[in-house]
């Protein structure tokens, strides 16, 4: 599909956050360009594709990681979390309890995945619904600013999945982030290069094609 | 919180994340049952879980606490109002487990010892940027010329069970355990690091570099070198190269010749602060290149969520030396440790293996008869007996020839399809691939709470399971539980259940059993001792698996459990490792140290019928027990699936998510059909639109099919 001559990069983007705070919204009016209300549970895929046309010279495909039925209580397995280079944690702006929430979701990342050098991988916080009445930190701009430095957040969107808000900018963001950490470190430098995978269908884990860089 | 939305009815409840739990919970999601999966830890993988070094000793902690807790009484009281008339509950133990004789060991110091304040800091700064090259240039032989007075006090300080008034390189410490002292240090993070510097100096004369601190700032150092491609330190890059060859499995440039390894003293502090790079498994496995769940992984496409290592080498121990045994053809005509008159024997002898059904009459009078006598009557030296017997077939001088031809072609059939040995190694331990099965029956809408279990079973009429009561105290109904053995009641167990019990050691130590230049991942046998049958399985792992950091190995033992696993294990610890109570080795021993032990018993369920006593929509399924590979859990698991859904198909592959593509805004030619699936749904509706780009995916360079000895 791509010219054959251009950069080819594959990112895993994980989606996390509480219930019903739109995650999959999300990634449906990224990927798909649509909204529902009234979606249903993702069955049977593990990640939706994004495919980028970055520049002229360089293709990214995101695969954006929905939580599945493991999000009710934060328990995520290793094998969702790993050789992930980027997150969004999502928020819902009219509950502030799913704010409350957004701290254990970037421990349990940090605990879980790091980058090669044993850093945190990049994380944008999204504060999503933002067509609807807003609850808690959320109103003060120059206090999320502060949050999110604090916290080590790359940085925060509001977002509405419905109104098509900010969406396509988060990505975009947080691709950069995920860019300028590949030009510091070769991404994968300490995974085992002899590694085997018993099935490989053409695309499956980031680890593959990540020989482009 | 998410419990009010927490749907309570499903088709099966599952208890326990062991891997066969998680196998059936997969299978069932995979064709759309809906399947509420819980587990009374915080934790995946139940009694096959992989920690890191932290994990470890939380675990550790964990299983002494709940050995001592009282279970409290059960009180059906309480849930009556959750009960329809006629229904009866069946308490479940919260505390039984089936782990046992749980021991933990350091032989490291506690802390690097803080001796020399004074030691100027110019060439502290010099040594660190020194420290790459030396690391394999220098005998460890004066490393440890501390002032004995100096150290005793601060020993005393950190630690009063410090009992040695000397400390060598090589001191035992004695079987102090760490679970009370390990998390409060009295030294800070960057603290601890100044000390770290300050002691890899004092011990090393000159430019011999302790690796103590340098392991860390090896690596540190390689990732800078990749921002700043000017460095300037030559030496370095040498260093490097020899770690990119050894990561590659390529032996090291000729150049470059391979000096006797440094090894270097860690002490406990050190080793803590790598606490993240340990995956220490509880019931390490390997899986059999042509075994049913690596067939099992290919078939259902689980296997995109897992990564392998190849086991490099078959070890065995012949005439007190530890060598490696030829196995494929290529080690058989490049050994060395073999003459040409063997090689040809061991050649034939294994093709006949391969087809010994076909030759019955070559074997027909000693079918019964134990197989190392058939090894004999075929005129193989005393040297090819030994591997195929112990090595290969992993029998002993008790196992019949019929087991032993049997186990001997199956060892063979799987060679040559990922490597030269039969068998491969999950990258993070074994106890990752319980999750992966996790993974996909959430992905296929099962729904996943840990620290939760069931307190009790609802006994509806006819003998038949209704539901269960959780340990919120909810009733969530349900056609079928499925459990792990280790959970259930005395009530649910037949009585020869907790008869037998596997014993485990996991140990790290300094060096691997068999230094060569490369990572190796090792398996070896050793003869059955103490009042055992089957052989004892050693399984060595080199950081290359992330078992744990650079410059250490992870050793596991296991065998059937006759005693303690600490008495059942003595004597192969006492062949393959240093005497940890000898102050001053030999200096001709070259065997690796021990330098943090932990000893536990599994109860093995495996071989019994878990079933005798159980409500009939109740399943109660095995732990890992002493065997090496996973074939049982995955024959069980399939039973069990068969069992709840006759002639479904088990585990078929998921649709590929790279299948529907959107790009850039205009969609791709798939569409989004079968992406907004509806949740009842079965995963078969999707699948047809996919299945066709979803077959044949297995990369034709790897599995290649066939075995080399075929």
């Amino acid at each position: 599909m791509a010219a054959a001559e251009k950069k080819e990069h594959l990112y895993k983007i994980l989606v996390i956050g509480e219930l019903g705070t739109g995650k999959t919204s999300i990634i449906k009016r990224y990927v798909h360009q649509f909204f529902s209300q009234h979606y249903r549970a993702t069955i049977g895929v593990d990640f939706a594709l994004k495919v980028i046309n970055w520049d002229s010279d360089t293709l990214i495909r995101l695969q954006l990681w929905d939580i599945a039925g493991q999000e009710r209580f934060g328990n995520m397995t290793r094998v969702y979390y790993k050789e992930a280079v980027g997150c969004f944690i999502v928020f819902d702006v009219t509950r502030a309890s799913t704010f409350d929430a957004v701290q254990k979701w970037k421990n349990d990342l940090d605990s879980k995945v790091q980058l090669p050098d044993g850093s945190s991988i990049p994380c944008v916080l999204l504060a999503n619904k933002c067509d609807q009445a807003k609850e808690g930190l959320v109103n003060n701009a120059g206090q999320m600013d502060e949050y999110c430095k604090d916290k080590a957040f790359a940085g925060w969107f509001e977002t509405s999945a419905k109104e098509n808000i900010n969406i396509d900018e988060a990505a975009r963001f947080l691709v950069t982030k995920i860019l300028a950490n590949e030009e510091h470190m070769q991404t994968n430098e300490d995974g085992p290069k002899d590694s085997i995978t018993i099935t490989s269908s053409s695309s499956s884990m980031p680890g593959e094609k990540k020989s482009c860089c | 919180m998410a419990d009010d939305d927490l749907p309570r009815e499903y088709d099966a409840i599952v208890l326990g994340t062991g891997l066969t739990e998680c196998v059936i919970a997969a299978a069932l999601a995979r064709i759309g049952f809906r399947v509420l999966h819980l587990d009374r830890n915080d934790y995946y993988s139940s009694e096959w879980a992989v920690f890191n070094f932290d994990g470890m000793q939380r675990w550790i902690k964990q299983e002494q606490t709940r050995a001592l807790e009282k279970e409290a009484p059960f009180s059906s009281e309480l849930y009556q109002e959750l009960l329809e008339d006629g229904e009866v509950l069946i308490p479940l133990p919260q505390h039984g487990t089936g782990t046992s004789n749980v021991v933990e060991k350091v032989f490291m110091k506690e802390a690097p010892a803080d001796i020399v304040e004074v030691e100027d800091k110019t060439s502290k700064l010099s040594l660190a940027s020194e420290a790459a090259p030396n690391i394999t240039s220098q005998e460890t032989t004066e490393s440890s010329e501390i002032d004995s007075q100096n150290v005793d006090n601060l020993l005393q300080d950190s630690d009063k069970r410090f009992e040695e008034s000397v400390v060598s390189e090589t001191v035992s410490q004695g079987d102090h355990s760490t679970q009370s002292q390990g998390k409060d240090q009295p030294l800070t993070e960057s603290e601890e690091q100044s000390e770290n510097a300050k002691i890899g100096q004092e011990k090393n004369e000159e430019n011999s570099v302790d690796v103590a601190e340098s392991t860390g700032k090896v690596e540190e150092q390689q990732k800078s070198d990749k921002t700043e491609p000017n460095y300037d330190n030559v030496e370095f890059v040498v260093q490097e190269s020899d770690h990119k060859a050894q990561g590659a499995g390529v032996k090291v440039a000729e150049k470059e010749p391979k000096k006797p390894d440094k090894v270097r003293e860690w002490t406990l502090s050190e080793l803590k602060k790598e606490w993240r790079r340990f995956n220490l498994d509880l019931a390490p496995k390997m899986l059999y290149s042509r075994g049913s769940l690596v067939e099992l992984l290919i078939s259902s496409d689980i296997a995109k969520y897992c990564e392998f290592k190849t086991v490099t080498r078959i070890l065995t121990h012949l005439n007190g030396k530890v060598e490696q045994v030829p196995c494929s053809r290529a080690d058989v005509f490049g050994s060395k440790a073999v003459t040409m008159v063997e090689k040809r024997m061991l050649m034939k002898f294994l093709t006949f293996c391969m087809e010994y059904e076909k030759h019955a009459e070559d074997y027909q009078e000693y079918q019964e008869k134990p197989y190392t006598e058939f090894l004999k009557s075929k005129k193989l030296s005393a040297t090819v007996q030994h591997y195929i017997c112990q090595a290969i077939a992993m029998s002993t001088d008790k196992t019949n020839t019929i087991e032993g031809l049997r186990r001997t072609k199956r060892f063979l059939q799987s060679i040559g399809r990922y490597g030269n040995t039969p068998f491969l190694w999950p990258l993070y331990g074994s106890g990752e691939l319980p999750q992966c099965f996790c993974r996909m029956c959430a992905v296929f809408g099962g729904t996943y709470i840990l620290r939760r279990t069931a307190r009790a079973l609802i006994m509806g009429k006819d003998n038949k399971c209704v539901g269960i009561i959780d340990t919120e105290g909810l009733r969530m109904k349900c056609n079928w539980v499925i459990m792990e053995g280790g959970l259930a009641s005395e009530a649910l167990l037949p009585e020869n259940s907790r008869n037998r019990k596997s014993s485990r050691g996991i140990y790290i130590t300094d060096k691997s059993l068999c230094t060569d230049d490369q990572d190796q991942i090792t398996l070896m046998h050793l003869p059955p001792a103490n009042g055992q049958t089957d052989p004892i399985t050693v399984m060595e792992l080199s950081p290359a698996t992330y078992a744990c950091p650079k410059g250490l190995h992870v050793v596991h033992l296991t065998c059937q459990g006759c005693n303690s696993a600490e008495e059942d294990l003595k004597p192969a610890e006492d062949l393959l490792f240093k005497p940890v109570e000898q102050v001053e080795p030999e200096p001709t021993d070259t065997r690796p140290r021990v330098l943090w032990s932990l000893h536990l018993n599994q109860m093995d369920n495996t071989g019994c019928d878990l079933n005798e006593k159980t409500p009939e929509n109740v399943v109660l399924v095995a732990g890992p027990g002493a065997s090496l590979d996973f074939e049982h859990s995955i024959l069980e698991a399939r039973q069990v699936f068969e069992k709840i859904c006759p002639g479904e198909e088990f585990l078929p592959k998921a649709p590929n998510p790279e299948d529907i593509i959107f790009d850039d805004g205009q969609e791709a030619a798939n569409g989004d059909s079968g992406f907004e699936a509806d949740v009842n749904d079965e995963g078969a509706d999707q699948e047809e639109g996919h299945s066709q780009d979803t077959d044949s995916e297995v990369d034709a360079g790897v599995a290649e099919e066939g075995s080399e000895w075929s």
